[in-house]
């Protein structure tokens, strides 16, 4: 079992889970929760003993801070005492355990995730100046999710020290929120506010969340089986031999590695809310037809959203708002006005998100570089703006314009799909290669086409399928609920229409021999 | 109220302030924005907007920055 | 609570009825559907293809349908060969299937991997396997990716049993078939099934040969005991982990050099083609107009390989 997208999982455990739980008695039913993201997680060996030093930490630190906070209050109560001195005293025993705290998740992210990187980079720079040794080799195989849910553990204890919650008292309920099953794997980052009461509620399994939550997974397959392991050979296939490939197969393997990013990350988030919709919680969606998007900015709040928000929250604002550059934004408005002053500061915060952002991913260059390159979009688009709306205004271009709107998503599109080229590349080299193989020999060639381990039968699904996704992107961007209506028609019309829908997936979904199936991308992060 | 409506439309004058419910959500504020718009707010108001208060649920309308900034001048 | 458990078992029953039509659909070679029946049909995806058209046969475990690709052998020799084989498969599971083999074709030899003898039918960890091979009562499963031959009279099964993988994992260990004098015991329930399968062969007058396919899990120890056994029923035994195929444990196996990948299975593939080739026993049929689905079925595979 090692994705969501097993049938095992999905036709299986899942329905025997949901049956069990429903039989126990809703006091108890968190238990089952529970229990469950733990068996799951032990199912990937060690990971679980980080799993659960990261929930007591949080646990007990945000406790901790909460007394801290209790006593201040109390002692402040006490009218001859020197306020300031006090709350400035429980302030820094506060950023004490804050401190440590993070200091400690974050070790673990590191040791796991970067350590290879490093001593390689160590070794490397020590080679450069003739130093004679060499650090040892250490790769650790990181836990699944260990990215996922640390940033999850550090919200917590964050908003904690801020105020914006309050401690829970309740180590179930901490433990729940940090290791819900379905979202182990990839997420979606949630905050404490967004599923920890519903986890611990617990509810009956109604008919109409059962069957919602099974067509959202059924939707999370779809894309799976239809597109990423169908493409998944053509995309290997151009990453890995492009030297010998013509420009225009590489720019396509570019698109089709991006398309099937997003089928693959988007599909097991349907996977991961449908579950969720099976016992009654509301994990929140991570995206929003990214790309509708105006520009890549704004691309970036629509894709893996939570990942997003957690570094405007945490990253881009603290350090955009922390006092020396406040000020800094404050002199320099006074200079270069409304939009280069507050630029400028922007753009120190925005650099630190992006490279943490990269890092994130993983360690290796090509992340680091995937981070730049968005930094640089980003800033670089912000930095136009003004121009652009200037001859707009000068030629009289309607930026409103439906053509207008079109061509900024297409443009915004390019740039994400060369972001994703440098994401998926293997190095830097391959990189340099290939962007030069989409430049200097840019021709078309349909044989080419047909040797990438695709057919011509698989690259006509591919097109349906896409304009199939384009539609419904394009409905949900309108409002219209196509659920709703489904949920509307009589029985058999959607029944009708499921039937189709199921057996579309099994007669032209890409399993079976000749296929195989790819793990899930973002589990590896 | 009147004030901060000023300092809005001179950031951002394409929007209806007295309407708008979703400055953040709609994304008519973007980041940058945000960042003037503190400043400004400090200046005038002078007060001191905390990081944790940033949150979409506290700017998206103008009524909702207007009560951060009562509630901020009363602290 | 009653309600919806009608609604919902009402859907799955018309499910179940609408999939079992449609797999009816992409069944190949109906043709032998009457003779074997249903569940025979389904289960053994060699009946897919015509009596008496395949000339060899390698039957075992995973061993051989991720180590032998029948199409690389047609393309290079024009032998018609088929892997039937059954993940961790056991010997009684063999002799099923064999009974199959004798009785819908008519090889003239039939190699068989011989890691199943080691393998205890009642061992509890192979449920896992018996619930994929519920798949099998799923034919749309097998066959769904026939409908690309849409316009063909006759849909064919490009894979002749081999699975493809081009996934990329060396091993941990290299060393491996370390010198033991040792003997690994073959149980007697694999014993009496083995007599049974020798038997069968036998009677069938089909050449019967034992071979153990490149594999990182195979020992000396194992070694010891087929020989024994092959030695006691009067068996040729070809151990490919004791001869050369320059094989790239690195590059040419899947999953920590227990399985080849698409690449090793060339490898694999050329040496058991040249050991047919060898006995001088079976025909080119390359340009046999008899034999063409082969080609068609070539045209097929070939777009899965990127060479």
């Amino acid at each position: 079992m090692s994705s969501y997208y097993s049938g095992i999982y999905l036709f299986v455990l899942l329905p025997l889970i949901a049956l069990i739980y429903n039989l126990i008695p809703k006091k108890r039913q968190w238990f089952l929760l529970l229990a469950n993201g733990f068996v799951y997680y032990l199912l990937g060996k060690l990971g679980i003993i980080y799993l659960i030093i990261s929930i007591l930490s949080v646990y007990f630190c945000a406790l901790f801070i909460k007394k801290i906070d209790d006593k201040k209050e109390l002692t402040l109560k006490n009218k001859d005492v020197d306020k300031k001195l006090i709350k400035k005293k429980s302030k820094t025993k506060k950023k004490l355990i804050l401190t440590l705290c993070i200091l400690l998740n974050l070790a673990f992210l590191i040791a796991f995730k970067y350590l290879g990187f490093f001593t390689t980079n160590i070794n490397a720079l020590l080679g450069l100046f003739n130093v004679d040794y060499q650090f040892e080799f250490v790769k650790l195989l990181a836990p699944i999710g260990i990215s996922f849910y640390t940033l999850s553990a550090l919200s917590y204890i964050i908003d904690v020290y801020n105020g914006k919650i309050e401690a829970e008292k309740s180590f179930v309920k901490v433990a729940l929120f940090l290791s819900f099953f379905p979202q182990i794997m990839e997420g979606p980052i949630t905050r404490f506010s967004d599923t920890a009461k519903e986890l611990y509620a617990g509810a009956k399994i109604c008919y109409h969340n059962l069957a919602f939550g099974y067509q959202r997974i059924l939707y999370g397959y779809f894309k799976k089986k239809m597109i990423v392991d169908r493409l998944n050979p053509m995309v290997t296939t151009v990453f890995n031999d492009y030297s010998n490939l013509n420009g225009f197969t590489i720019f396509l393997g570019a698109v089709f590695y991006t398309f099937m990013l997003y089928m693959d990350f988007s599909g097991t988030m349907d996977i991961v809310v449908g579950t969720g919709q099976i016992f009654g919680i509301n994990v929140p969606e991570n995206f929003r037809q990214p790309f509708f998007s105006k520009n890549v900015s704004e691309f970036w709040t629509r894709w893996h959203i939570t990942l997003g928000t957690w570094f405007k929250d945490y990253i881009y604002y603290p350090v955009s708002l922390s006092k020396p550059l406040k000020k800094l934004t404050k002199s320099l408005r006074k200079v270069l006005g409304n939009h280069y002053g507050p630029l400028v500061t922007g753009s120190v915060a925005l650099m630190a998100v992006w490279f943490l952002n990269g890092l994130w991913h993983g360690a290796g260059y090509t992340f680091l570089l995937f981070g730049l390159f968005h930094f640089i979009m980003i800033v670089g688009g912000n930095f136009l703006e003004p121009l652009i709306i200037f001859i707009c205004k000068k030629l009289h271009i309607n930026r409103q314009n439906i053509v207008y709107r079109i061509l900024q998503s297409v443009k915004m599109s390019l740039f994400v799909f060369y972001g994703e080229m440098i994401f998926r590349a293997n190095s830097v080299t391959d990189l340099v290669g290939m962007t030069k193989g989409i430049f200097t020999r840019f021709t078309f060639n349909g044989t080419e086409l047909l040797n990438l381990g695709i057919d011509i039968y698989d690259y006509i699904i591919i097109f349906i399928v896409f304009i199939f996704i384009f539609i419904m992107s394009l409905l949900k961007e309108k409002n219209i609920d196509v659920r709703e209506k489904l949920a509307n028609m009589k029985t058999w019309q959607r029944w009708l229409i499921l039937y189709i829908f199921i057996l579309i997936i099994l007669i032209f979904g890409a399993y079976g021999p000749g296929y195989e199936p790819l793990d899930p991308i973002y589990a590896d992060f | 109220m009147d004030k901060l409506i000023e300092i809005l439309e001179g950031l951002q004058p394409e929007v209806d302030y007295e309407k708008v419910d979703n400055l953040i959500d709609g994304r008519y504020l973007d980041s940058l924005t945000i960042l003037s718009l503190v400043s400004e707010i400090e200046d005038e108001f002078d007060v001191e907007i905390p990081t944790v208060e940033i949150i979409p649920e506290n700017f998206n309308s103008a009524k909702k920055i207007w009560s951060l900034i009562e509630k901020l001048q009363e602290d | 609570m009653k309600k919806p458990l009608v609604r919902i078992i009402l859907f799955f029953g018309i499910l179940f009825i609408l999939i079992e039509v449609t797999s009816f659909i992409f069944i190949p070679n109906k043709a032998n559907l009457f003779e074997f029946g249903y569940n025979k049909k389904t289960k053994y995806d060699l009946l897919s293809e015509p009596n008496n058209t395949i000339d060899a046969i390698f039957i075992g475990d995973s061993l051989i349908y991720n180590g032998i690709s029948p199409m690389y052998i047609w393309n290079n020799y024009g032998y018609t060969t088929y892997d039937c084989a059954i993940p961790a498969a056991t010997l009684d599971q063999i002799y099923d299937y064999s009974e199959v083999i004798v009785k819908s074709q008519s090889p003239k030899i039939v190699y068989m991997e011989i890691d199943p003898a080691f393998r205890d039918p009642r061992n509890i960890k192979l449920i896992k396997y018996k619930f994929d091979g519920l798949k099998k009562y799923v034919p749309l499963l097998t066959f769904h990716n026939n409908w690309k031959q849409i316009g063909n009279k006759e849909s064919v099964n490009p894979y002749k049993g081999y699975k493809y993988s081009s996934k990329v994992k060396g091993p941990i260990k290299h060393r491996y078939m370390k010198k033991t004098n040792r003997k690994k015991p073959i149980i007697d329930i694999n014993k009496k099934e083995f007599k049974k399968l020798v038997k069968l062969y036998k009677d069938n007058n089909i050449k019967f040969v034992l071979i153990e396919t490149p594999t990182i899990s195979y020992s000396t120890f194992k070694e010891n005991s087929i020989k024994d056994l092959a030695k006691e029923y009067d068996l040729e035994y070809i151990n490919l982990n004791t001869i050369d195929l320059k094989i790239d444990w690195e590059k040419e196996t899947k999953d920590l050099g227990v399985h080849m990948n698409y690449l090793g299975a060339r490898k694999v593939s050329t040496y058991m083609a040249e050991d047919i080739k060898k006995r001088d026993i079976l025909k080119d049929h390359r340009n046999d107009p008899k034999y063409k689905s082969w080609d068609v079925a070539y045209e097929l595979y070939k777009e899965k390989l990127f060479q």
